[in-house]
């Protein structure tokens, strides 16, 4: 029977070994997002990461390019929903190492290089419920940006600090030990898209 | 004053109403795509399925209340605009040029205004240097589709499809249905379509469009406005079409692709299919669709001035060459 839990960022160790697959997630505290620019500037450009992210002591990274607005000298976030990992899936496992990283918010499913990097680091991967629902996941992230970075890359491809209260639902795809929600689920569609071809049937003679 | 001056349109009103239809196409989700949503909720067996679409449904609910984007991805501007009749617009040049210049030079200040009101991401980058300008604006962005429809009354039909780029790398899907295959090879191309969508993942359900065209091209296009513009639970008024659509429904639902991929019974919301007449040499056919949050809106203006929003467009009201 899955669970429903409240996490603190930084995710302790313990924190990521008690979730089980399809546990449900909520989060609190400071996370920072990233999509493809700034996960290819970390991994195949080797840059560090930024060094003013240290402060926030963040080991969670949320999948997402945020929608923002310049407002009397801050930015408004006005909305950010999860979008899709595995575009980004030849650069995570590297990501979990260089930034710590004990979890990942994000859309969609990863396959066997993520896991294996899940239990070599000590990581979950947690996906959304109803894909990318931005106007729901807002709900749960502070107005106002903590920081940005990287914003040559572009303000949704920038690396953003958001404060986030009660953030969620999101549902444990990959545990700490590897085990993948989706690999049970990915065979099951693999024997049922053989059924739909036999029912669309042989091709005429 | 020419009896003609009464039917120009303001290109102030096309802006206004671009700009509303923006916002609506950005934080509301298309009736016939919830309704959509709440039969297929009823119907889903698997539950992890329901809990998506619940989660979808209760997003649509609070983008609506809250006038937030229903999906961060607000994509490249895409404009379906149909002129109908002999609608003439408020124009500093003359003639049909001029028209079309007036209509694309209100709707281009009406998203720079959107960009900043509603407001919208920037989604649009440079294709070969994918720098970003920090404005949804680029080159040939926005992308304008022009339909000339004679057949109705007088009126200027706009939709704006902020279109996320989610859907668009995924399943899209073009090839020739060899002759010996005939509809039996179109059908194939759609469930090959989806298979290819579900391995490239992004979000499901869709709302899927089908077309032979009559040119590679060209089916492409119509598939798209097939999802688009045509809405959820519309049939074909030719029965030959009609029957595609519904067994392509049941097929591609068997598929077991479920609400975000994670199994279940709703993988696609509905299937559009149009058709043209196309060369004897072959089969074009196209598959596209459109994603669950269906970023569509549309509005029409008539000669008065007068602005009414529409649940979906007229775009396939008049089918050339089309005898029902």
């Amino acid at each position: 029977m899955s669970k429903e839990v409240r996490l603190k960022v930084p995710f302790s160790e313990e924190d990521i070994n008690k979730l089980n697959l399809e546990d449900v997630v909520y989060v609190d505290g400071f996370v920072f997002t990233a999509r493809d620019e700034a996960h290819k500037r970390a991994v195949r450009e080797q840059q560090e990461p930024p060094s003013g992210l240290k402060k926030f002591n963040i080991n969670v990274m949320f999948h997402t390019g945020p929608a923002v607005k310049r407002e009397n000298g801050k930015w408004r976030v006005c909305v950010a929903g999860p979008t899709t990992a595995n575009r980004m899936e030849r650069w995570i496992p590297e990501m979990i190492r260089k930034f710590n990283l004990r979890g990942i918010l994000s859309k969609g499913l990863l396959g066997g290089i993520t896991s294996e990097a899940c239990v070599e680091y000590g990581c979950v991967f947690l996906t959304s419920l109803g894909g990318e629902s931005a106007a729901m996941y807002s709900s749960g992230i502070h107005p106002i940006a903590e920081a940005v970075f990287w914003m040559d890359l572009g303000a949704p491809e920038a690396v953003w600090v958001l404060r986030v209260e009660n953030f969620g639902p999101w549902i444990v795809a990959i545990d700490a030990r590897g085990n993948n929600l989706f690999d049970p689920i990915t065979d099951q569609i693999k024997n049922r898209i053989l059924q739909a071809y036999e029912k669309l049937g042989p091709a005429p003679d | 004053m020419d009896s003609n001056d009464k039917k120009l349109i303001k290109p102030e009103t096309i802006e206004e109403m671009t700009v509303e239809l923006y916002r609506k196409a950005a934080t509301t989700v298309r009736e016939d795509f919830v309704r959509g949503f709440e039969k297929a909720y009823a119907q889903e067996r698997n539950a992890l399925a329901k809990r998506h679409l619940e989660a979808m449904m209760k997003n649509i609910r609070i983008g609506k209340e809250k006038s937030l984007l229903t999906c961060g991805d607000t994509g490249v501007p895409i404009f379906y605009i149909r002129i109908g009749g002999n609608i003439g617009i408020e124009s500093s040049y003359s003639g049909l040029n001029g028209a079309i210049s007036a209509i694309k030079e209100a709707m281009i200040i009406a998203t720079k205004r959107a960009t900043d009101e509603v407001p919208l991401r920037h989604c649009t980058v440079n294709g070969i240097t994918r720098v970003n300008a920090e404005t949804v604006i680029g080159v040939s962005v926005p992308h304008f589709v022009f339909k000339f429809d004679d057949k109705e009354e007088d009126l200027l039909e706009i939709t704006v499809n902020p279109k996320g780029g989610g859907t668009e790398r995924a399943l899209p899907m073009y090839r020739n249905s060899y002759l010996y295959e005939g509809i039996w090879g179109v059908k194939k191309i759609a469930l090959d379509a989806v298979v290819g969508g579900w391995e490239r993942r992004y979000c499901w359900p869709v709302k899927l469009g089908v077309a032979i065209g009559v040119t590679p091209e060209y089916a492409l296009e119509l598939a798209k406005e097939a999802a688009l513009l045509r809405p959820v639970g519309d049939r074909h008024p030719d029965s030959k079409v009609a029957e595609i659509e519904l067994e392509l429904l049941d097929i591609l639902n068997s598929t077991g692709i479920g609400p975000m991929a994670t199994g279940g019974d709703t993988t696609v919301l509905d299937v559009s299919m149009e058709y043209t007449s196309t060369s004897h040499g072959g089969i074009p056919t196209g598959v596209s669709c459109e994603c669950p949050m269906a970023k569509i809106a549309t509005g029409v203006i008539y000669p008065d001035g007068r602005i009414e929003y529409k649940d979906y467009p007229g775009w396939f009201k008049h089918r050339e060459g089309y005898n029902e």
